[in-house]
């Protein structure tokens, strides 16, 4: 047989292993297939997920299969994309994703127009990292604080916690974390500058957020603006009393902070027109809002004292002077209404609100609602002006009504408001302030040539208008909205300029909606019987400042949350997103083949999470039935899960259906590793965000003398979870590493420990993770106070082979009780025995085979492995202990030991390798390296510097 | 001049319809009159629509008779017996009354089936068995293989693969060890070949293996039957000791160098493990699941060894081959595949039972032929072959030989030989959701198209019986079974949307009506039919005191009426009605 095999991929010649599958003949040589049930390291394909299909044109003719278990054949010729390939993957997909139940994100994230990972900054928040969570937030928007003090908050309505009392307070919470932020704010790297520049037109949020993403892009952003000061109308628009301008300061100046230049009072039409700033910008973004109230066509619209809502409120935040008289009739009963009635309650007026409907139908939010009414605004529901009276000189008189009642739903859904006729009311007014509507300045933005809508601007999906390097989005584009809806959307139309810029719009690609990063939500909506049983924790109440009070001036209402009670709340998530959001390959691969979740809808099986085990997580409604936990385990010789049932209802289960928290196995969590969607899943020590994580140091396992390759993954410093190495020979965790937590170490006292070793002799007895430096510093100090040095956990005998002569052993015995010493010895076995090698069942007919002996054992076998529950016993070997001990002990690192003795001092190092920097022997006899996550002098060290 | 003997059929079609009372009532009628006539229990001779059977031999020649209760039993003995005349009156078979159920059929694997003592291998011997395994033995392993190439013998299991050359490759594998299985997982509903050739015959089917055993080179087998055939394992398991015992099982086969061990594993009842690897992994101790090939048994089968697994048919077959030559066997069948094939002929059939034919038979000989046409002289509609992963054919293709090609073509397979005869009365999207709801509860769940594709497809289905389809479920339908036929990992899968590509190929017409006006032509689906009481009604009540909802009402002698709330379309008043006044719209 010849070494290598020559095929085509795609028309390409390439070579391959005489042995391969297609699926590995493909990879190796660069090609991309989607697998969900493929395990390298198992070389008996499976075949169940039906993913990995390619066409083939070999023997049998040309047909499209599976690539994961057809062998290769010379001169087959393998397509890896076609529209049919595509099709057959995507409905594999698609009929998995028919039975899978789950959230990707959560139902609040899903919501946000900006997409911001709500329940990833609440769980950063609920640990005490606002900061943090504000590096979350800043991934999506620069707008916190303006998000934090006045968003409308459309994720609380979402808010599962509603089917059990109450929301969480997503909003506050953000408030406070983004308030905790602003005073030494967090800033992500500019990167070198691109050379590009963009002109943005229009300082609101809209346009800060797209300065913002277009600066950590490296061009050069310059924003133009009519008004004063940069905010539009998170400024002008939003009173101080909900938005306070200092804090918008803070925001605002930390954003052009980065490198942003401003022109303010410079307006498009007026003081610069669009050609002159495509001469000067790579590409132009305009998002000049909506700032022209609407004025029904109604009798008296033009009297004196009779406003448009905006106007009102840009004139009040300028200080100018207007003119309201006593009693202020308020039109219209949206967000602006009620900025509109509070302000002009602020000023001292009688303010009355008339709409059409009824509060049902309000736009406002509820809150506002109530808080308007609290401060002593009226509200007439069903009413309708219909002429304002006055005279050119007075100004209004009164406003002559019509009731209404509501009739059938009109085109917004919304009933429609009819006339009652014969039942007319009028109201005394001095001033009308009509706040029914805004648009935009569609006569400026026509004169400069772009083309509009009858309302509002337009543009294409990739969000430029009919003018060359010309975008729009923001209250421009949508007319008015909201700044959390204007962030989001600035935020896509700023890549989109960014890839224009870089001379390739296509390369911007439109997530389908860009609201859905993710896109895939398989709960059903859960009723409220779903959480019958859960806490009822209450929401936490924001304070406030009393309605009496807050008239007075224009000063913030709300306080502020303290730090526990933000925590607190925090910790209310119900965490519905699934963990495994970063890593699921069922998302990534529906998203890539554009699966639909209800292409194939039908009978989904309902199953109850499994939350049995303190580290881990079974989900049975996100399992794929991939079979890779179970062959894992059987891999490991552990077979602690298995198929279970058949057709359509058929699950993978622990044996007998128990409970996973009831299996026994040293290797679950290698099933959390091998799982590729969230049906097996590994519990976070902390409130699950989930987050990306990034590595925080390469270490090695202590947790037993094998000392395998690990990854602390984390952020800041903070170790979340620890990750096997990508080790060919390694590469997995048994439990005992993979869910050590970080304990810290109990506080020693410097001064007693040497007060207590000037007085020698004294024998030290060190723990078998003593490292080599640590043994070396222990034999210096005994050197000083003389005594003897000793470890309990030093073997009597150590291995005299190394991990390749087990790999490669023809015959292997195995002491019982070896396994429970250093678990991952299994895996090793297992290889042993799956490349051929003999298991016996004594070490007489072993021959010139490995045995595999406990630490305990004495033996003078020429070929063993001796397995060691200590990560430095090799490193130790010799140091047993002899004959009684001294007048005195000194105890190191070791939980407890038996010694009859007068006198013994514990230096307990906390046993915890996450923070120790050292090296150990292992038992294949090599030196391996601990790495810590952060690092602290040694306690040794300073006890010789004192000594 | 053979002596006088009586045959009770005594398999499990017959003991089911009464043969043990039949038996004792001979025995006792016998016994009374001091008769000591030979009585053997035999297997099913095939007309399981006679059951109770009994044949009379004796020096005027073979009497049968059938539909017997205990009351006829004593006149066979006291008419035919002691008085020498036979008793007409449940006479089917004599001398002077040929019966054309039998002479329209070729018995090879059914030769011995109701005829010799399947727990007498003295009657099997007797019957010229084991002469096969002394050909095999005096020929060579060699010969053996070609014999088997040259008789054309076909896989029966369904697939149709030439078992020469997969004995072949078995041979040709290099192993310290090799493994022959029988396939007894009989698993279609509606099929039980296998179970009577078991039952009436294991003696053909241990001696095919050996011979199987010696071509292969292999020392060790497996009968993998089912758990609910008891019978045919008990007659294996006496079956295996008698041929212990006569040196045809064990060491040194009859002074060869060849050795040979049977063990019977009994599964579980699951219908994938009819599949070859799923069974290997269910003997293996695993779960019934199959993995992908290649691998094939042949290089890589059981326990990891070369592995040769016929079905039980397929080795009915062989012993017949060796004894009397590929030549002999290849006289019947086509051009392509020699021999007969057993067909579990039922449904709307005047004879339903086992029948035996020369392969390139054509349908309607069998139908019409053997089975005498429909019930009721109704109008034939489908007939669907190979059970769920079979086809509907539709009465164009009465003509069509029934070979593996044609069948195939025509979309439907050979299969084990499952045959079911449909009429008007019977629905064709309802006999596919039927087919497919059995293969939809037997999937595995390994592989996704199986296990979630034939789900929705169902879904779908049902969607249609119960009249809230459109016409781009048929679209979808059509899709999905196209990719689960294409991208299945077995067998099952693959073949799992036959039953539905089929009938909405040849019925799509009736897919429509149900679709379009919400109607179901055969007047079966239940949400789509209304049942009325007519004029003809005679007020008797019956159908009042049968209806389990309360919902029929009505004076005593005046026309009773069904109220359509309360209505499950049932159909158990029309059942019942005596002047057929039941009417179903």
């Amino acid at each position: 047989m010849t070494d290598s095999t020559e095929i085509k991929i795609n028309g390409i010649s390439c070579t391959c292993k005489p042995d391969d599958t297609v699926l590995d003949a493909c990879r190796d040589n660069g090609f991309f297939i989607p697998t969900l049930c493929e395990i390298e390291e198992i070389d008996q394909p499976f075949g169940g997920c039906r993913v990995c299909l390619v066409e083939i044109t070999g023997p049998r003719g040309t047909i499209i299969t599976t690539s994961c278990d057809t062998p290769v054949s010379p001169e087959m010729e393998i397509v890896t994309e076609s529209p049919d390939i595509f099709e057959g993957r995507k409905t594999a997909i698609e009929l998995l994703l028919s039975e899978h139940t789950g959230d990707c994100v959560a139902p609040c994230s899903r919501e946000c127009p900006t997409s911001l990972d709500v329940q990833g900054y609440l769980a950063h928040i609920a640990s005490g990292r606002p900061r943090e969570a504000v590096k979350l937030i800043k991934q999506k928007t620069p707008l916190a604080i303006s998000l934090g003090r006045a968003c409308f908050a459309p994720c609380e309505e979402e808010c599962r916690r509603n089917l059990v009392e109450d929301p969480i307070a997503i909003r506050q919470e953000k408030q406070y974390a983004a308030e905790v932020d602003i005073r030494d704010p967090w800033t992500p790297d500019i990167p070198e500058e691109t050379g590009k520049s963009v002109g943005v037109v229009g300082g609101g949020p809209a346009g800060l957020t797209a300065a913002y993403f277009l600066r950590l892009k490296g061009h050069s952003v310059t924003i133009y603006d009519m008004m004063p000061e940069l905010g539009g109308m998170m400024r002008y628009g939003i009173p101080n009393y909900r938005l306070p301008k200092d804090l918008l300061d803070l925001e605002i100046n930390w954003i052009i902070g980065l490198g942003i230049d401003v022109k303010t009072e410079t307006k498009l039409g007026t003081d610069l027109s669009l050609k002159e700033l495509r001469q000067q910008h790579d590409a132009v973004f305009v998002t000049s809002g909506a700032w022209e109230s609407w004025m029904v066509p109604i009798e008296g619209k033009d009297l004196p004292r009779v406003y448009g809502g905006i106007d009102f409120l840009v004139d009040v935040t300028l200080g100018k002077e207007v003119s309201l008289g006593e009693k202020v009739l308020v039109v219209g009963c949206g967000n602006t209404a009620m900025d509109v009635s509070r302000t002009a309650r602020r000023l001292g007026k009688d303010v009355t609100i008339v709409y059409r409907r009824t509060s049902d139908e309000a736009p406002a939010s509820i809150e506002e609602r109530e808080e308007a009414e609290e401060e002593g605004v009226k509200f007439m529901y069903l009413t309708n002006p219909e002429k304002i009276c006055g005279c050119d000189v007075n100004g209004v008189s009164k406003v002559e009504c019509a009731r209404m009642e509501l009739g059938e739903p009109d085109a917004s859904g919304r009933p429609r408001p009819v006339k009652i006729e014969g039942e007319p009311l009028s109201l005394e007014a001095d001033s009308v302030i009509l706040a029914i509507g805004q648009s935009p300045d569609l006569e400026t933005l026509q004169n400069e040539g772009l083309e509009t809508s009858k309302y509002t601007m337009k543009c294409d999906i990739k969000f430029m208008t009919n003018l060359e390097g010309v975008f729009t989005a923001g209250d421009a584009l949508i007319g008015p909205s909201s700044i959390v809806e204007c962030t989001g959307q600035a935020r896509e139309a700023a890549y989109a300029i960014d890839a224009y810029v870089n001379g390739d719009l296509n390369s911007y690609e439109t997530p389908e909606d860009y609201k859905l990063p993710f896109g895939y939500a398989h709960t059903d909506i859960k009723s409220e019987e779903d959480f019958a049983d859960w806490e009822r924790i209450p929401r936490a109440m924001m304070p406030k400042r009393s309605p009496e009070d807050r008239v007075k001036d224009f000063e913030v209402i709300e306080l502020g949350f303290d730090n526990i009670t933000v925590e607190e709340e925090a910790e209310r998530c119900l965490e519905c997103g699934c963990l495994d959001i970063f890593q699921c390959k069922l998302k990534e691969y529906a998203s890539v083949y554009g699966a639909r979740q209800n292409t194939y809808q039908g009978f989904k099986q309902d199953f109850d999470i499994d939350e049995s085990h303190p580290h881990m997580i079974r989900d049975p409604g996100k399992c794929i039935l991939c079979g890779s936990c179970v062959r894992t385990s059987e891999e490991f010789g552990e077979g602690v899960v298995q198929f279970a049932q058949r057709g359509f209802v058929t699950v993978v289960e622990p044996a007998f259906s128990e409970p996973l928290g009831t299996v026994e196995s040293e290797l679950i969590g290698t099933l959390a590793d091998a799982c590729p969607t969230g049906a097996l899943e590994e519990l976070p020590v902390d409130k699950p965000g989930p987050f990306e994580l990034e590595e925080l140091v390469a270490t090695h396992c202590a947790g037993c003398g094998i000392g395998c390759p690990v990854s602390v993954m984390g952020f800041d410093g903070t170790p979340i979870q620890l990750v096997a190495d990508d080790d060919p020979l390694y590469g997995h965790l048994c439990d005992r590493g993979k869910f050590h937590t970080l304990e810290t170490f109990a506080g020693l006292d410097l001064e007693s420990i040497c007060d207590y070793l000037k007085d020698g002799p004294v024998d030290i007895y060190m723990s078998g993770d003593t490292t080599l430096e640590e043994l070396k510093l222990l034999e210096d100090i005994v050197g000083i106070t003389g005594g003897n040095i000793y470890s309990p956990h030093a073997p009597s005998c150590i291995s005299t082979v190394g991990l390749e002569e087990l790999l490669n052993t023809k015959k292997v015995y195995i002491e019982e009780g070896a396994y429970d010493e250093s678990p991952l010895i299994k895996l090793f076995v297992q290889r042993a025995l799956d490349s051929g090698a003999e298991k016996v069942s004594s070490a007489q007919e072993l021959g010139n085979g490995v045995a595999v002996l406990c630490s305990q054992t004495e033996s003078d076998m020429e070929r063993r492995i001796v397995t060691q529950r200590y990560a430095n016993a090799v490193g130790l070997y010799g140091l047993s202990v002899k004959g009684a001990p001294g007048r005195k002990v000194l105890l190191y690192g070791l939980d407890e030991v038996d010694i009859d003795s007068c006198s013994i001092l514990k230096i307990n190092t906390g046993n915890d390798w996450l923070i120790k920097k050292g090296t150990f022997k292992n038992i294949f006899g090599k030196v391996v390296e601990l790495n810590p996550v952060s690092e602290e002098e040694n306690i040794l060290k300073k006890i010789m510097g004192k000594m | 001049m053979p002596e006088t003997k009586i045959l009770i059929g005594y398999a499990s079609c017959g003991i089911a319809a009464g043969a043990s009372d039949v038996e004792r009532a001979l025995r006792s009628t016998m016994d009374e009159h001091g008769i000591d006539t030979i009585i053997r229990r035999v297997g099913c001779v095939g007309m399981c629509h006679n059951e109770p059977i009994v044949e009379l031999i004796d020096e005027k020649g073979h009497y049968t008779y059938g539909d017997l209760e205990a009351k006829d039993a004593v006149k066979i003995v006291t008419e035919h017996l002691l008085g020498g005349t036979p008793y007409e009156d449940k006479l089917i078979i004599s001398p002077e009354k040929q019966y054309d159920y039998f002479t329209k059929q070729k018995k090879i694997v059914l030769r011995n089936s109701g005829v010799i003592d399947p727990e007498d291998i003295e009657d099997y011997i007797a019957s010229g068995g084991y002469e096969g395994l002394k050909k095999a033995l005096e020929v060579g392993s060699d010969d053996v293989v070609e014999e088997i190439k040259k008789s054309k013998l076909r896989g029966r299991g369904g697939a149709g693969f030439p078992t020469g050359l997969k004995w072949q490759f078995a041979r040709d594998a290099k192993a310290d060890s090799k493994y022959v299985i029988c396939n007894a997982d009989e698993g279609d509903p509606g099929a039980f070949m296998d179970r009577s050739v078991l039952e009436g015959d294991p003696h053909a089917v241990l001696e095919g293996m050996i011979i199987c055993a010696f071509a292969v080179g292999a020392d060790k087998g497996y009968i993998y039957c089912r758990a609910e055939y008891p019978l045919a394992i008990r007659r294996l398991e006496i079956g295996i000791r008698q041929a212990e015992e006569k040196g045809f099982l064990g060491d040194n086969i009859l002074g060869s160098e060849h050795s040979f061990r049977i063990i019977i594993k009994e599964g579980a009842g699951a219908f994938v493990c009819g599949e070859e690897t799923a069974l290997m992994h269910s003997i293996e101790g695993g779960r019934g699941m199959p993995r992908p090939r290649p691998p094939f048994p042949a290089q890589k089968g059981l326990f990891g060894k070369p592995t040769n697994i016929n079905n039980v048919e397929t080795l009915a077959n062989i012993p017949y081959i060796l004894r009397e030559g590929a030549e002999k066997y290849t006289e019947c069948g086509t051009e392509r595949s020699g021999g007969t094939k057993v067909f579990a002929l039922a449904g709307k059939v005047k004879r339903g039972g086992l029948v035996e034919v020369p392969i390139g038979t054509p349908l309607k000989d069998i139908i019409y032929g053997i089975g005498d046409g429909i019930e009721g002289d109704r109008e034939f509609k489908a007939v669907q072959l190979g059970g769920p992963s079979g086809g509907c054919l539709p009465a164009e293709y009465l003509d069509t030989p029934v070979d593996y090609e044609t069948l195939t073509k025509a979309g439907a397979i050979m299969g084990s030989g499952g045959m079911i005869v449909m009429d008007e009365m019977d629905c064709m999207v309802n006999v596919a959701h039927y087919f497919l709801d059995f293969t939809q509860k037997e999937s595995c769940g390994k592989c996704t198209f199986c296990r979630v594709g034939t789900k929705r497809m169902l879904e779908i289905l049902e969607r249609f019986t119960h009249g809230n389809g459109t016409l781009d479920d048929i679209t979808t339908l059509e899709t999905l079974a196209s990719h689960i036929k294409a991208y299945s990992l077995c067998g099952l899968g693959q073949t799992a949307p036959n039953p539905v590509l089929t009938t909405l190929r040849y019925f799509q017409d009736e897919y429509l009506a149900h679709i379009d006006e919400g109607r179901c032509p055969a007047k079966v689906c239940r949400d789509l039919i209304t049942f009325t009481i007519t004029d003809t009604c005679v007020g008797c009540g019956l159908c009042m005191y049968e209806c389990s909802v309360d919902a029929i009402s009505g004076e005593k002698r005046s026309k009773h009426v069904i109220d359509q709330d309360e209505c499950i379309s049932c159909g158990a008043c029309g059942e019942v009605c005596p002047v057929s006044a039941v009417e179903v719209l």
